[in-house]
């Protein structure tokens, strides 16, 4: 009889919020759960967050362990730590996934040193081999290589995902999870770590890596009155608009918020498109994770058009506005 | 102020500018990297830049440690041309095929070895690897808190630090006593520029090697048969796109492309 | 004799290159237009990095990397940027410093080893470079000072240099005892020193990078006559020709060479023609071999000529077939480079017309290949072996340079 039972993942949420990622992973994690006919739970900890525990619920948790105590109020990796354990020692999963977000990040590893098990990082994909292990699809050298990781002799097994590459199920309304309560057995002299100011930005938009949609311009836009037509499109896709070097030095675009590249911004949006850009490496680097890449350039032999999924060979005062047109009639 | 002495965990990476050249052995599934010169990471040179910062404030010292194959002497030489006090390589066949953690543990006893550190640097991820793992991992096999994705970092009364835990779109403010480990990020700091002195330096300063032994390291926890995690297949990915042209009228093409793009699923939801 | 660079002259190649990236090639803008106030911030910098402290021994508060090691410091800051040569001019501070010894070596030394002072040779006249003995800058006892009258002209780094070495005729053309190359002495002379000016800064295809100066009645004490002494001025000049200023240069044109590969190889791989890169070109192809070949072989006379020096064995022969070969090699890929870059080899913007505008400045600089060639020619004539070349003991009589 197997010992250790059950998915579980780690609702991440940041003052009050629960962070995508979490809902990402109750995706992925029902049906891994549904694949073993196993329990899926998440691990929600923070200060009266007990309303986000309905809302794991919806998501898919049929089981939230939930650590609600003023010394969880804001992230700390002691703190969670000591948690973590408490709820892996107790109710012994076999798998446990959380995001690679900063915060995963940080959690994670020591979690797994603590516990003793292996962890691998940045998946972007899972499943379980015939020999039911659980495998973290790992890209490594910049996305070159692809390895299949797995941990075939430890509990939990572990994992961290990338953000943004998995699909939260259709919320369930009504649909309720069990809570279990954990206990916080320490005190704020026990932990090494205080907490002595946080920020968080108000966004006015989105950043470019979050969007998804970016229409990005190059030095093929040609001038200043030719980049709004950039940033019409972008307007109607409601996309993030982005750039290469060239315009951001001749001023039509800001280099710290929009520059795309390998010393610049990654973006992973679900559509690119690229006009005027020539396809230098440097830039297609900062792309490659994109769904769909659309190119537009005048330029036939411009090496952009082997790095996108569909190229339109033209002039793009052209081509843009009769795609802005193609697209409200679509709508 | 007390000296504080920091340990700077480095790691050899393949020189960026040759990765194309790095090639997948589809038998043993590993990189065939011989051959490409390797660099200290982007990364790394933060964390040393801090740590040699953190000397001009105080005294102490820094020492740079790696755990790599024969080879990995260079990028410890170059901490040293970079102002390190002194290099350890832990270096055994017995460390080899490491995961994270398996690496950390080795790390921690090199470093327990070296009498332990007020402050252990890392760069927040390695260039090849990047999982961002070892130093959290360090942390706990030496017994002391981390903070990571840190992008400032102040020195605190008579033992303590501020860091500035950087999440997305926001930070949170820590305050803790040393010893501590710090990953740092790249916009920490500016890291210097190698000067001659660094030849200098080079000729005066140690690189000690340490074999899995002289740490004291339990073999049952280091190199492959440490490694709770294992690789079961590599494949190396072709990006392929489509790189269909489309080709007409402009507004023929126009209409063709976002039809394309709807069917893809790429375009928002009305 | 097997010679090789060293780890340590490798290390002081990576630490220059870092620099050059750094600080060097993203401004090449400012040091094409001679911003000023950037060349000071660089000029500091570089003396942060230690660079003109290369062949400065190290008990002499140096890096003492030696002739070698310097070579190739300058190799990389020079294919960064050509004008760059200046900061080989630099040690000669520390030459002439050391040389002349007293009051001079006190004042400047400590100066110069902090990165604050620069110094010349003046030689050179408007009659030409070569022909010392018809010198017509003169120097005359008065009491216990010495008074300087005369010009010289393209002095490299002139208009920049804190103090320098003129090489004046103190021979009275009737006197036998000082006549000929015994009519010529060293004296430092200080910017500062009233009747000393900079008449001039020249203009050449390169840049502002040569000065005519002027010496007015400019008074300097006894103590200032560099040794050897009076009407032995051609050894100190020798030894800061052949010793500093040589190597420096031949590592300055390697380093030119090494640009023009290395502009030509970036240029060919990112330019496409007929729907390919045009290093699939075999004219391409060719031409960028033809620069490589002549960067191994500069880089070998180069090398070797300074790694005899740092052995203090003769190099005389070396040196000179280094100087003349790397003028010529260099000559050669600046041209092979404007020709692989198309059109935009002549546009400002690009750096193989930087080189191409910058390598003529050096074939009278340092000797020039007329000279050259007489030197090895006539070692060859009394059965010199090019590939051993030192003969030990240091020649006597004079080469003209």
């Amino acid at each position: 009889m197997k010992e250790h039972k059950g998915i579980l993942v780690f609702a991440e949420q940041r003052a009050g919020k629960l962070s995508s990622v979490g809902l990402e992973l109750l995706g992925i994690g029902r049906k891994i759960a549904d694949k073993q006919q196993e329990e899926l739970a998440a691990v929600l900890i923070g200060h009266k967050v007990g309303p986000l525990a309905d809302e794991l619920g919806e998501y898919g948790a049929d089981k939230v362990y939930l650590a609600d105590n003023l010394l969880l109020d804001v992230y700390r990796s002691d703190a969670y730590t000591i948690l973590m354990q408490e709820v892996i020692q107790q109710y012994k999963p076999n798998i446990l996934i959380m995001g690679a977000t900063c915060i995963g990040a940080d959690l994670a590893p020591r979690v797994a040193a603590k516990v003793n098990t292996g962890l691998s990082a940045h998946c972007v994909g899972f499943d379980i081999d015939d020999q039911g292990r659980f495998v973290g699809q790992v890209p490594g050298f910049g996305g070159a290589v692809m390895a299949s990781v797995i941990c075939p002799n430890h509990y939990p097994q572990m994992a961290t995902a990338r953000p943004g590459f998995f699909e939260k199920l259709e919320r369930q309304k009504g649909r309720k999870a069990e809570v279990v309560k954990v206990d916080v057995k320490f005190k704020e002299e026990d932990l090494k770590i205080k907490v002595v100011g946080t920020f968080v930005e108000e966004l006015k938009s989105r950043p470019l890596e979050d969007a998804d949609i970016v229409v990005a311009g190059g030095y093929g836009v040609g001038g200043k009155e030719n980049w709004k037509l950039v940033e019409e499109l972008a307007g109607v896709l409601g996309a993030g608009v982005g750039a290469t070097r060239p315009p951001c030095d001749e001023g039509w675009a800001d280099l710290e918020r929009q520059m795309i590249g390998q010393s610049g911004k990654t973006v992973r949006p679900t559509l690119y498109i690229g006009v005027g850009i020539s396809g230098a490496m440097h830039h297609l680097v900062g792309i490659k994770n994109s769904k769909v890449v659309v190119a537009i350039n005048k330029d036939p032999n411009a090496p952009i058009f082997q790095a996108a999924d569909y190229g339109i060979v033209g002039d793009l005062c052209q081509i843009i506005p009769r795609l802005i047109e193609a697209m409200r009639v679509s709508s | 102020m007390k000296p504080i002495n920091s340990v700077v965990c480095i790691k050899p990476v393949p020189d960026q500018r040759f990765w194309d050249k790095v090639s997948l052995d589809k038998k043993t599934k590993t990189l065939r990297r011989t051959g490409i010169p390797i660099a200290l990471g982007p990364l790394d040179k933060n964390a040393l830049e801090e740590a040699l910062r953190i000397r001009e404030a105080s005294g102490g010292k820094v020492t740079a440690i790696s755990m790599g194959p024969p080879g990995t002497e260079e990028i410890l030489e170059w901490a040293i041309v970079l102002g390190a006090d002194e290099a350890v390589l832990l270096t055994d066949r017995a460390f080899a095929g490491a995961d994270t953690w398996a690496t950390a543990y080795a790390l921690a006893w090199g470093i327990k070895k070296l009498g332990g550190a007020d402050v252990v640097f890392f760069g927040n991820e390695s260039l090849d690897g990047s999982t961002g793992q070892v130093g959290p991992q360090v942390a706990e096999f030496l017994d002391m808190p981390h903070v990571t994705h840190v992008n400032k970092l102040d020195l605190v009364g008579e033992d303590a630090l501020r860091a500035r835990f950087h999440i997305e779109h926001g930070f949170i403010d820590v305050e803790v006593k040393r010893p501590v480990v710090i990953a740092v990020e790249k916009t920490i700091n500016e890291p210097r520029c190698p000067t001659l002195w660094g030849t200098i330096w080079l000729r005066e300063r140690k690189i000690i090697r340490w074999s899995a032994d002289d740490v004291g390291a339990d073999k049952a926890k280091i190199g492959l048969p440490g490694s709770p995690t294992q690789v079961s297949d590599v494949i190396t990915i072709e990006l392929k796109r489509k790189s269909e042209i489309l080709s007409g009228e402009p507004s023929d093409v126009a209409r063709l492309l976002v039809q394309k793009l709807q069917a893809d699923s790429a375009l928002p939801k009305g | 004799m097997p010679f090789e660079v060293t780890h340590e002259q490798e290390i002081a190649r990576k630490i220059a290159q870092e620099f050059a990236e750094r600080e060097i090639v993203p401004y090449r803008e400012k040091l094409r237009e001679e911003d000023e106030d950037f060349l000071r911030q660089l000029n500091k910098k570089e003396a942060g990095a230690g660079f003109h402290l290369s062949l400065v021994p190290r008990e002499e508060g140096g890096i003492g990397l030696g002739h070698v090691g310097k070579v190739i410091v300058v190799e990389e800051l020079v294919a960064a940027y050509p004008t760059m040569y200046a900061s080989i001019s630099r040690d000669f501070a520390y030459v002439f410093a050391k040389a002349t010894g007293g009051e001079v070596k006190e004042k400047w030394m400590p100066r110069f080893l902090k990165g604050e002072a620069q110094a010349a040779p003046f030689i050179n006249e408007a009659q030409g470079g070569s022909d010392v003995l018809n010198f017509t800058t003169t120097a005359r006892k008065e009491g216990d000072h010495w008074v300087i009258n005369g010009r010289k002209c393209f002095i490299g780094a002139g208009h920049k240099a804190d103090f320098g070495m003129v090489l004046a005729k103190t021979g009275d053309p009737m006197d036998p005892a000082t006549r000929g190359i015994r009519s010529l002495s060293a004296f430092i002379v200080e910017k500062d020193m009233p009747g000393y000016k900079v008449e001039r800064v020249e203009e050449s295809m390169a840049g502002r990078d040569t000065a005519s100066l002027r010496f007015d009645n400019v008074r300097v004490p006894e103590s200032y006559l560099v040794p050897p002494g009076v009407g032995r001025g051609l050894t100190p000049v020798f030894m800061a020709v052949w010793d500093v200023g040589r190597m420096g240069i031949c590592g300055c044109l390697t380093g030119c060479i090494l640009g023009c590969c290395r502009a030509s190889v970036k240029f060919a791989k990112e330019r496409a023609l007929f729907g390919k890169p045009i290093y699939n070109l075999q004219a391409i192809r060719h031409r960028i071999a033809e620069m490589y070949v002549d960067l191994a072989a500069a880089r070998s006379l180069t090398y070797r000529g300074a790694w005899l020096r740092d052995k203090g064995l003769s190099s005389r022969l070396e040196q000179s077939a280094a100087k003349y070969f790397t003028t010529q090699a260099a000559l050669r890929a600046s041209l092979h480079a404007i020709h692989i870059h198309g059109g935009s080899g002549n546009m400002v913007e690009y750096m193989p017309q930087a080189y191409y505008r910058f390598v003529p400045l050096l074939i009278a600089g340092g000797g020039t290949d007329e000279i050259m060639k007489d030197t090895v020619g006539e070692a060859a004539v009394s059965g010199a072996n090019p590939v051993m070349g030192a003969r030990g003991a240091e020649e006597s009589g004079f080469y003209i340079m």
